[in-house]
This record gives structure tokens, sequence and C-alpha cells, in this order.
């Protein structure tokens, strides 16, 4: 009796094993081992780049944001902001003065020195300075 | 390691939550024989509806996780005690899963579209403690969109010991998988056979794209619990918990997703046309589902100015062009665009295959009218929202949302499926 319990409890860890292999479990388990939580969210929703989580954190940490910021995202392929949850707080204002500009191509045209215009979409937005830049990331502030 | 504790307490604390209020359960059950999984289901069902309600009101997200899980604490105590606890070793299988399919959300984050533009927002909304009246200042501009699901992923995150919206999201897993286990409870085949079919079950309808945010698992789940709930209606002549039961589930579908509506008419159809149900209990139907509907249409209306079917800024087309070639001409795409759908959740597949094989072999035993009902009243909704808009990008939206308005009903095929193994392999009906 007790070698047939054994052998359905060897069966048993068997199927488990197989399951969660098939599952990718061991893989999602290292994962979660060897990346802090904001590696993963970083890696998912890339640095400066796509969604560009790891940039847009580090504004928010770094210039300790209170109010909400505009994130203008040039890539062609996010038709809509994928990014402004990561910093948006509920019923608070927009700073009008300031935004983020990530995955630039050519919206920022250089006048001189710390000085750019700002064309995002056929609309031009002004003259803004670069705070902090990171590759074609950008936080900007209107002059 | 800090990310395993916070999944396993989040687990815990959900465990707790909907362990509460059992003893109510089982006390207006009490000649019943109700399984631990049918317990949980109905637990769910009156915990949604009291966590919506308390979706009005501004009331601390902590407090709330934390009274919830004393009571289900509470309610541990009396089944352990109580309740013959029969197939434990299926829960255990039930709260691994829920372990497994966390660390895949947690291991791979990220929000997909709609989730990332519009959820998300409702969720912040309640996260940082606004209440439903807040959500015409949230940022998403959709107003018509209802919003318990995003409650519950708010619950949770708030209560995560890490601060990470992803947290929130095991609230979709836990509810989901709780509805496959209820089936496989219901068609039981033995510890391990019914293991295989758990994680076949759940292989063919974890759609990882569809737990980034959306609210589709949800809706999939109270569909199949509203599905199990017809059975036990049908036993009874008299009011009783499962009829209530079948009106709070109905009234937590339309406060999941605008799709909600059509799929409670279907239900209520079904629900018109079993033979089983007493006239009295029809009508007891029809009078709780308007109620229902009203009271949602009423507060989005007064509230919002806001009630859309289909998607922001939904048109109809004129009547005279319904027929014309040029529309008729959607409808070769529509049933390509279906049959990619249904590849993509292969239980439509195997349904449709199971239909084949009972008509063609005359074993009508196995066909129940409502799954076929159902199956044809969703598939003419689907089609009809593509086929009727005005909209000239009708053909992006279908290719993009098909899937998932096929996905949220996919689950009651399942149980098709596992009647018809049960009656054909293991119950041998002749």
């Amino acid at each position: 009796m007790k070698i047939i319990k054994k052998k359905n409890a060897l069966f048993l860890m068997l199927t488990l094993v197989i399951i969660s292999h098939l599952n990718n479990s061991f893989l999602d388990f290292y994962s979660l081992l060897k990346f802090s939580p904001h590696e993963r969210m970083t890696k998912a929703y890339g640095d400066c780049g796509g969604e560009s989580y790891g940039f847009i954190k580090k504004i928010k940490k770094t210039h300790n944001l209170k109010l909400n910021l505009e994130i203008l995202n040039e890539n062609p392929n996010f038709s809509f902001n994928n990014s402004l949850w990561f910093t948006h707080r509920v019923n608070q204002d927009y700073d009008k003065s300031k935004l983020i500009l990530i995955n630039n191509n050519d919206s920022l045209k250089f006048i001189y020195e710390n000085k750019y215009r700002l064309i995002f979409k056929n609309k031009d937005l002004g003259l803004f300075k670069i705070l902090q830049k990171d590759k074609n990331c950008f936080y900007l502030e209107k002059i | 390691m800090i990310e395993i504790i916070n999944i396993v307490y989040l687990i815990t604390g959900l465990t707790l939550i909907f362990l509460s209020p059992t003893v109510f359960v089982i006390k207006f059950t009490k000649n019943i024989n109700l399984n631990f999984f049918e317990i949980y289901s109905i637990n769910i069902i009156l915990v949604l509806n009291i966590l919506l309600l308390f979706s009005f009101l501004k009331l601390n997200l902590n407090y709330i996780f934390y009274a919830f899980s004393i009571i289900g604490f509470i309610n541990f105590f009396y089944i352990y005690q109580n309740f013959d606890f029969k197939k434990k070793n299926l829960f255990l299988i039930f709260l691994l899963f829920v372990f497994l399919y966390s660390i895949k959300i947690a291991s791979n984050p990220r929000l997909e579209w709609d989730a990332a533009v519009l959820w998300i927002f409702r969720t912040l909304n309640f996260y940082e403690g606004f209440n439903f009246w807040n959500l015409n200042n949230v940022h998403d501009g959709s107003l018509a969109y209802p919003h318990l699901g995003t409650y519950g992923w708010a619950l949770i995150w708030k209560n995560s010991l890490i601060n990470f919206e992803y947290t929130g999201r095991i609230f979709y897993i836990f509810i989901y998988l709780i509805s496959i286990f209820l089936i496989i409870n219901k068609f039981y085949f033995g510890f391990v056979f019914s293991l295989i079919i758990a994680f076949t079950s759940t292989a063919m309808t974890f759609d990882h794209a569809l737990f980034s945010g959306y609210q589709e698992p949800l809706m999939f789940a109270l569909i199949i619990f509203i599905f199990a709930l017809i059975y036990k209606v049908n036993n009874y002549n008299n009011l009783n918990i499962f009829h209530w039961m079948c009106v709070l589930n109905a009234n937590l579908i339309l406060w999941v997703r605008n799709e909600g509506m059509a799929f409670i008419f279907f239900i209520l159809l079904i629900l018109l046309i079993e033979k089983k149900i007493t006239k009295k209990i029809k009508l007891f139907f029809i009078l709780s589902f308007a109620t229902i509907i009203l009271i949602k249409f009423s507060i989005f209306s007064f509230y919002f100015s806001e009630n859309i079917i289909g998607w922001k800024g939904y048109q109809f087309i004129n009547f005279n062009q319904i027929l014309s070639f040029e529309t008729f001409r959607r409808l070769l795409l529509l049933i390509f665009q279906l049959n990619i759908v249904f590849f993509k959740y292969p239980l439509y597949v195997i349904f449709i295959l199971l239909i084949f094989y009972i008509f063609f072999t005359k074993n009508y035993k196995y066909v129940e009218l409502k799954y076929l009902i159902f199956f044809f009243l969703n598939i003419l909704m689907s089609i009809s929202i593509y086929y009727l808009v005005a909209d000239p990008k009708w053909y992006f939206h279908a290719s993009v949302t098909l899937d998932r308005i096929l996905y949220q009903s996919s689950g009651v095929y399942l149980i098709f499926i596992l009647r018809f193994m049960q009656k054909k392999f293991f119950l041998n009906l002749k």
C-alpha cells in the first residue's frame, strides 16, 4: 500500500514538474529572483525607447515631480499615449512649463546654445531648453 | 525574494477575502450538497457585489482588505470544524496554479494597449482613494466604461507589499482560475486526470495579453459562474439563493464591460426557454434583470451622460445600406476573422467539432440547447457589431477586438466539452 502511495506521489510530482516546465514557470521564477521589479518594468517598457519607463521614472525621482507631466512619444507605433500612467496622479494639475519627449526623431530643432524649438506632429509647441537628456529622451522646460 | 513573499501574501489575502461569507452560504444551502468551489464562486459573487457598492463610497482600500480578510479567517475556522472538505488536493493545486500564473504576470508585467491608456487610469482613481463619482475627472476620456474590475485591481495593488500595479492583477488570475476549477470539480475525473485537464484548460484559455490589464478574464469567469448557476436554478421551483445569485451575477457582468448588456440578454433568453423553470420564476428574472439594467443605465446616463455600444463614437450604418453589396462584402472578411479567433481560442474549435460529431452520429442526448443558442447569439452579436457600424475603420476594430469579445464567453464551451467527456467516456450513458 505504501509503495502504491509513494508511486502516486512520485507520479504527481512528475506531472507538476512537467506542467511547470510547459508553462515556463521555472523561467518566470528565475526572472523574479534575478531581476528587481523596477528592472523587470524597465525591461518590459524600455529605458529610453518604447514607452521609456526607465527614463520617465528617473526624471520623476531626480526632479521630485509633484505635478503631472505631458509626455510626448514620437514613435509612430504609439498612436496612444501609453507612458502617461507611469507617473500620473489623479486630480493633479499638469505642469504647463515642462514636458517629457521620448523617442525623439526630428521634433526638436536646435536654435542656439540650450534653446530648441519643439515641433511635435506638425504642431509648433514653442521654445524649450533641455533639463535632462538620455539618448533620444528629453526632459524639457519652456522658455 | 520579497516578490515571492508578496505573491504568497496576496494569494492568502484573496483566499481569505473570498472565504467570506461561507457561513452564510452554507446556512442558506443547508440541504444542498455544494462543493468547495461552488461555495467559493457564490462568495465571489457576493463579495464583488459588496465591492461594487463600496466603489461608490469613499472607503479606505486597506480597511476593506483587512476587514474581509478577518471575516474570511473566522469563516475558515467554521469550515475547518464543520465542513466536509473533500478534494483538498484539488484546492491545493488551484493555489499552486494561482501562484504559477501570478509569477508569470510578475515576470512580464507589461500592460497592453487599452489597459495602458484606459483601464489603468480607472485603477489609479481607486488606488489613490477616490471613488466612482470621481471617474469624471479621470484622464482616459471614456466615461461610459464600467469600473468593477479596476476596483478589485486597485484593492489588491493597494494592499501589496511592493508598490507596482501588476501585483493587483493577481485579482483577475484568482477569479479566472476559480471558474476553471469550478468546472473541473463539477466534472471530476479523478485527481491526476483532473490535474491534466486543469493544465490543458488553462493552457487553452490563459491569454497573457488579456491578463495585461484587460477586463475580459473577469467576464470570462462571471459567465462561467452564471452558467453553473443555471444548472442549480433548474432544480428548484421556489425562489432560493441560486436565483438571487443569478441576478447578482448578472449585475456584476453589467459592471465589468459594456458587452455585458448583450450577454445578460442572452442569459435571460436561456433562462426563459428552460422548461424546468416555472413561469413565476421567469417573471422574477425578467423583472430583476430589467431593474439592474435600468439602474446601471440610469447612473451612466444621469451622471456621465454617456452610454455606449461598441466603441466611442460608434454609429450604425443607414438601414438601406445593410443589404448593399458594399456592406455585404464585410461578411466574408468577418467570417475569415472569426475563424482566426476560433483557432486562437481552441475551445471554439473543439465545441464546433463536437457539435458536428453529435449531429452526424445522432447522439442528441449530449446536446443542450442552451449552448447552441448562446453560441449562435454570441457569434451574431460579434459579427453585427462590425457589420452594422458606419466607421470606415471597421476592419481594424474587428481585427483587434473580435478575439476579446469572443474570449469572454469561451469558458461556457469548456462546460459543454467536459460534460460531453464525462457522459461519453466516464458515465458511458446509453
